[in-house]
Formats: structure tokens, sequence, C-alpha cells
């Protein structure tokens, strides 16, 4: 589950397992399991550090 | 229409005794225009019958908005746009579009409106606007169907005086004939006035509803980041699927059934 922003700013969460792809076109456009996509103004780096940064706090908590 | 309407003249008139005379008759006139046009506005409400007017210019004017191949340069230079720029830069584009349906699309997804309830909300518009079209289709259809019918009550009318005035030989020519020109007039009401019309609605409705379906594949890709290329040849291969059966109705997944017969 990751925080991202839509274009114009306002905020919702994600849930990251979805997620198949994220392309830059030139804005990033994630390409979800169910064939939707949705277009945030995240960078892709951006994004695999919060999904990188959401698995490490759910281990931290697991332990 | 006029072309039509000229060449029955040239019929009339050529022959040996042809002459326009014969073929004017008032109170003809007044069954058939009268009791076609009365019953059609008993049969719609005035909000309707001022929509149904708005139509007849379909018979002069073809709808230049509505050039389906244009769209897709068009969609595919806001692609190009969108992909150089990002898609923030489409609200600048948008600002300068004639069409109101490709204008909101664009700015729906300037606001970042997630992409199914782009589809929908274009979608009901679609509708709507369909069923205004189809509204007045109907009207027009109707108009065809009544016309020779009261051609025909015209008709009776005619023939039940008629033989209420057998013991005059003389009158019984020109009032059968008198008899048989309301149902000229009835027939030719429908078929050169009524029929084009009504198709011209429906060939022009079934036109712009494509056109809307273009612009709304081609602006959901944009906001997907489609390549322009990919958007330009899918664009392009819905319009050659159209030339080949326009108007048909197609299922939005796709379900091919390869030429069986349904």
């Amino acid at each position: 589950m990751i925080v991202l922003n839509r274009l114009d700013g306002s905020e919702f969460v994600l849930n990251s397992d979805l997620i198949e792809t994220v392309e830059m076109a030139p804005d990033t456009v994630i390409a979800l399991c169910g064939g939707k996509k949705i277009v945030v103004s995240q960078t892709k780096e951006e994004i695999v550090d919060l999904v990188v940064e959401f698995k490490r706090r759910c281990l931290d908590l697991a332990n | 229409m006029l072309a039509s309407l000229g060449l029955v003249v040239v019929g009339i008139l050529s022959g040996n005794n042809g002459s326009l005379n014969t073929f004017f008759d008032i109170p003809s006139l007044w069954i058939v225009f009268g009791g076609v046009f009365g019953t059609l506005f008993a049969c719609y409400s005035f909000k309707e019958l001022r929509t149904c007017a708005k139509y007849l210019k379909v018979l002069f004017l073809s709808d230049k908005k509505y050039v389906a191949e244009s769209y897709v340069a068009k969609l595919k230079d806001l692609a190009q746009e969108a992909r150089m720029n990002g898609i923030l830069a489409l609200e600048n584009k948008a600002e300068g579009i004639d069409n109101e349906f490709l204008k909101k699309a664009l700015l729906m997804v300037v606001d970042s409106v997630d992409s199914e309830k782009i589809r929908n909300t274009l979608e009901l518009s679609i509708e709507a606007a369909r069923a205004k079209d189809m509204v007045a289709h109907g009207f027009f259809s109707k108009g065809a169907s009544l016309a020779p019918a009261f051609g025909m009550i015209g008709t009776l009318i005619g023939l039940v005086k008629m033989l209420d005035n057998m013991s005059d030989y003389s009158s019984i020519g020109s009032d059968m004939g008198v008899a048989l020109i309301t149902t000229f007039y009835g027939t030719m009401l429908a078929n050169i006035v009524f029929v084009p019309v009504a198709n011209k609605v429906m060939l022009d409705s079934n036109n712009k509803v494509f056109c809307k379906e273009l612009i709304m594949e081609g602006v959901l890709d944009i906001q997907a980041g489609e390549s322009p290329q990919y958007i330009e040849d899918k664009l392009y291969m819905m319009l050659s699927r159209n030339k080949q059966a326009p108007g048909k109705k197609r299922s939005r997944t796709g379900k091919r059934n390869y030429g069986k017969k349904q």
C-alpha cells in the first residue's frame, strides 16, 4: 500500500501488489493487473522506492 | 430531393395531355398535409418537435464537424503533444478545440479523472445524443408511414363523394381523378420528403456516434500513455472496420464471431 499523487495533486493509496508495469510516457503510467491504467506524478524510481520502503516496514513490524 | 421532384414534374408534363393543373387540387392538399402534420403534432410534445425541426437542415447541409478522418489526425497530434510535454500540456491545446465532445474528454484527462469514469461519462454522453437523434428519426419515419395513409383517407373521401353523386355522369371522371390525387400527394410526401430525411438523420447519427467513439478511444489511449503511432494505427483500423459495416453494434470486449451468422 503506497501513497501516490495524481497529476492534479490529490493523494490516494494504491495496492502495490497489483502493479504490473510502470512506464514514463512521459507522465508516469502504472498498469495494474486488471488492465486498468493510472497516471501519477511520482517518477518510476520514486514508486520503486516507496514499494521497497513499504515492504521493509511490513517485515520490520513482523519481527 | 429537388431533383426527384423535378423529374416527377417532367414526367407529368410529358405525354399527350400533361399539365400541372390536373395534379393540383387544394382540398386534397388540405387533407394530406393537414392530416399528416396534425397527427405528427399530436404524436410529439412541442419540445420534441422543436428538436426535430433542427434536423431538417440535414437535407441541405452535411455536418462538416464530423468527418472521421480529420479526428484521427487530430488525435495523433494531441498524442504527440502529450508524449513530448506531458498530459498537462493538453490543457492549453484543449482550449483551442471546437468539438465539444473532444474538449470535454481532454479536460477530464487533464483533471486526473479515473479512466473508467471518463469512459462511462463519455459513453453516457454518446447515448444521450443518440437518443435525441432517434426521436427525430422516429418523427420522420412516422411521417413517412402517415402520409400514404392520409392519402388513402383522401381517396376514400373522394370515392364516397363520387358514389354519392353517381347520377351526374360528367363529373365521375374528374371526381375519381381528385380522389386519386390525394394518394399521389401522400405517397409523394412520404417518398420525396420523409423517407430521405429519416434516412439521412439515421446515417448522420451513426456517423456522429462513430466519430465520438473514435475520439473516446483516442483520448483514453492518450491518457494511458500509448505511443502516437499505436493510436494512429488503432484509429485507422477502427475507421476501415466501420467503412465495411457502418453503424453495426460491436461489443466492447471485442468478442469476435469470425463471420458466423448470429
